[in-house]
């Protein structure tokens, strides 16, 4: 290939398009335009064959910014179909800011699953993360902007991580491939713990929590489709097999559940329930067998999907109510039944109800792990789905849609959200209707029947019984109220315990900490702030308006001085 | 203001009928793993009705164990900041 197929790569659109949406002032013009992008990329994209790779020289490095098979196939047409969803979702928003971040965050997620070394891969994975935090801070408040910044610290932690791994990786090996890694190295554990983060690992994960529920409701949707599913992508992709994800993917599968159950705001509850469902992803890659990879891959295809439901359904909800806790809502489904059975097709779908998308991908990994004997893994992934049930088919729909009447008298949301939620919707019963469109794409041939007596009998006895729990519950009046509150979670470390001891020791260590910390502030007003605004500020020497003649002719006086130097 | 015409729910003898008919379909369920033949693949399946046991077992342990956990890290909204009000832009 030749450097002109760079423009051509599917990435390329969405890069183009977030510059050129910054300009154009007519709403429609610009909408007509984003949606154009993914199409355009998916286009693309069918256009390319699998085993192609485009290489490009860098400073003395063989780079591949783009190298195709089966498995970033699937995730690269996943991405467009999810930025399509997101941005048809989106159109109503006028902020342009909103919609460049949006564009460049999709456009480097789908960049990043077709980057064939590990700088590429950097390069997106950063990309990404700086754009993704627009999506935080258009929400525009000083929440948002806090939460911002922790996000921004813990992502660009896992990118350096990344890059010090992929150096390392350059220096034993001399190449920058990204293929197999493994946990044969140091760099491998350096790698893994930079996926880890973006895969949000158990400890690892709170800022998934802590941020997509501060998004503003449209930037909820686009975050929830690409930041861990790169992450999971590249697991698959490197460390197919390792034994430690298994046992990862174990405890992210369990602990989100109960957090989940206790958690008042809903767009966090679902928050919890993608860290769930990412575990269910990572034990399958840790099992490493065809079929766990087949299944874990199919969970990403199809959680992006019913995540994307569920997101954007309960963002509805709060764009029109203005209201997300669980406490203040109720009774919604008399003024939007549309959203109610579409949010209910998602809850099927994440729960894994036969028929729908969820179903299809679930049973997998689960065979897969009774498959190599693994007896407690798959309890737990047992366990997993039945807390699933409960917290996103119930809590979410039940709580919101139906319960006690809130009072509150909501419409359905503006068409172009009922579409892009109805066309998740019309996904999640497609793939389940018809698993072999999806099993097409997988990277493994796939030997497993989804509907047969066992599995759907299992699967429909496993709901029904947790069904059964929640209504005895509900009679007995026994039931978990949704209370107002923050539960703590490990951000407690670096929000409360960290800054409270340092605090601490300070004032321990100096008796006069107060007059110190003051003596700092004012020295750092006085000398370094008011020197910047004596020569930045609005009369300042250095904000001054200055004719070019005069730039000119410092450049040429220093022209002179290096003419000067050179010849002598 | 002209009232709010009921709706489904707000009549008890809909849900009401709605749950007798949410226990016909458990006990269905139920029964059909004695009459139906459910492939098994670890001796735990084995036990008659496993899949509805081990869900109603795995509901009870995630309600206790959510209330414990909630004891354990329940805080007041305010804790680490003022709560803002939401916006729903």
């Amino acid at each position: 290939m030749t450097d002109l197929s760079l423009l051509t790569l599917p990435f390329m659109p969405f890069f183009i398009a977030a510059l050129a949406v910054m300009f154009i002032a007519s709403s429609s013009v610009r909408s007509a335009l984003m949606l154009a992008v993914p199409i355009a990329s998916g286009f693309l994209l069918l256009q390319e064959q699998s085993g192609v790779a485009l290489t490009m020289p860098f400073m003395g490095y063989e780079l591949v910014p783009f190298r195709t098979d089966k498995l970033s196939f699937l995730f690269g047409y996943l991405f467009c179909i999810a930025s399509f969803i997101a941005i048809l979702f989106s159109l109503h928003v006028k902020d342009r800011v909103q919609h460049t971040a949006g564009l460049f965050y999709a456009g480097s997620a789908v960049g990043a699953v077709f980057a064939g070394d590990l700088l590429s891969l950097f390069f997106f994975w950063e990309v990404m993360t700086v754009s993704s935090v627009f999506l935080i801070w258009a929400r525009q408040t000083d929440g948002a902007f806090r939460c911002g910044m922790r996000y921004l610290i813990i992502q660009v932690a896992s990118g350096l991580l990344l890059l010090a791994g992929a150096l390392m990786i350059l220096h034993s090996t001399g190449s920058l491939a990204f293929n197999e890694i493994g946990l044969e190295s140091q760099a491998g554990y350096v790698i893994l713990l930079a996926f880890g983060i973006k895969a949000a690992f158990p400890l690892l994960h709170n800022w998934v929590i802590d941020s997509y529920p501060q998004s503003t409701v449209t930037g909820a949707v686009f975050l929830c489709c690409f930041t861990t599913k790169v992450a999971v992508y590249a697991l698959a992709r490197g460390y197919a097999g390792a034994d430690i994800l298994i046992y990862i993917g174990a405890v992210m599968v369990i602990f989100p559940i109960f957090y989940a159950v206790i958690e008042n705001d809903l767009r966090r509850v679902l928050s919890y329930s993608m860290i769930s469902k990412v575990g269910f992803m990572v034990c399958g890659i840790g099992i490493g067998t065809e079929l766990a990879i087949n299944g874990a891959v199919a969970t990403a295809f199809n959680h992006v999907i019913y995540k994307s439901l569920l997101f954007m359904s309960m963002g509805s909800v709060l764009h029109m109510t203005g209201r997300i806790r669980a406490s203040d809502l109720g009774g919604l489904y008399k003024s939007m039944p549309l959203t109610t059975i579409l949010c209910v097709i998602g809850a099927a779908s994440i729960s894994a109800v036969p028929l729908f998308g969820g179903f299809v991908s679930k049973g997998m990994i689960l065979t897969a792990a009774l498959d190599q004997k693994l007896d407690f893994v798959w309890l737990c992934l047992l366990f997993a789905s039945a807390g699933t049930f409960y917290y996103a088919g119930i809590k979410i729909c039940y709580f919101t849609f139906f319960g006690q009447d809130s009072g509150l008298r909501a419409a359905d949301p503006p068409k172009h959200m009922l579409l892009a939620m109805g066309l998740a919707a019309a996904m999640c019963v497609f793939i389940g209707l018809y698993p072999a469109l999806l099993f097409g794409l997988l990277p493994f041939e796939v030997d497993y029947i989804v509907y047969d007596t066992t599995h759907v009998l299992a699967q429909l006895q496993l709901l029904a019984f947790v069904g059964l729990g929640f209504v005895w519950l509900k009679i007995s009046k026994l039931g978990p109220p949704d209370l107002r509150s923050v539960n703590l979670d490990v951000d407690w470390i670096y929000r409360k315990f960290l800054p409270e001891s340092i605090r601490c020791a300070l004032g321990l260590l100096i008796a006069d900490y107060g007059r110190l910390k003051r003596f700092f502030c004012d020295l750092f007003h006085q000398y370094i702030m008011g020197g910047l605004i004596r020569h930045h500020g609005p009369h300042g020497i250095l904000a001054r308006a200055w004719p070019i003649g005069s730039m000119v002719l410092w450049v040429a006086v220093l022209l002179f001085f290096y003419l000067i130097f050179y010849y002598f | 203001m002209k009232p709010e015409r009921p709706y489904f729910l707000d009549n008890k003898g809909n849900v009401r009928f709605l749950i007798y008919i949410f226990h016909a379909l458990c006990f269905v369920l139920f029964a059909a793993d004695f009459v139906l033949h459910r492939h098994s693949y670890h001796p735990l399946e084995e036990i008659p009705a496993f899949y509805a046991l081990f869900g109603f077992l795995a509901f009870s342990v995630i309600i206790l164990g959510a209330a414990m956990l909630r004891k354990l890290v329940m805080r007041p909204e305010d804790y680490y900041e003022a709560p803002e009000e939401i916006s729903n832009d």
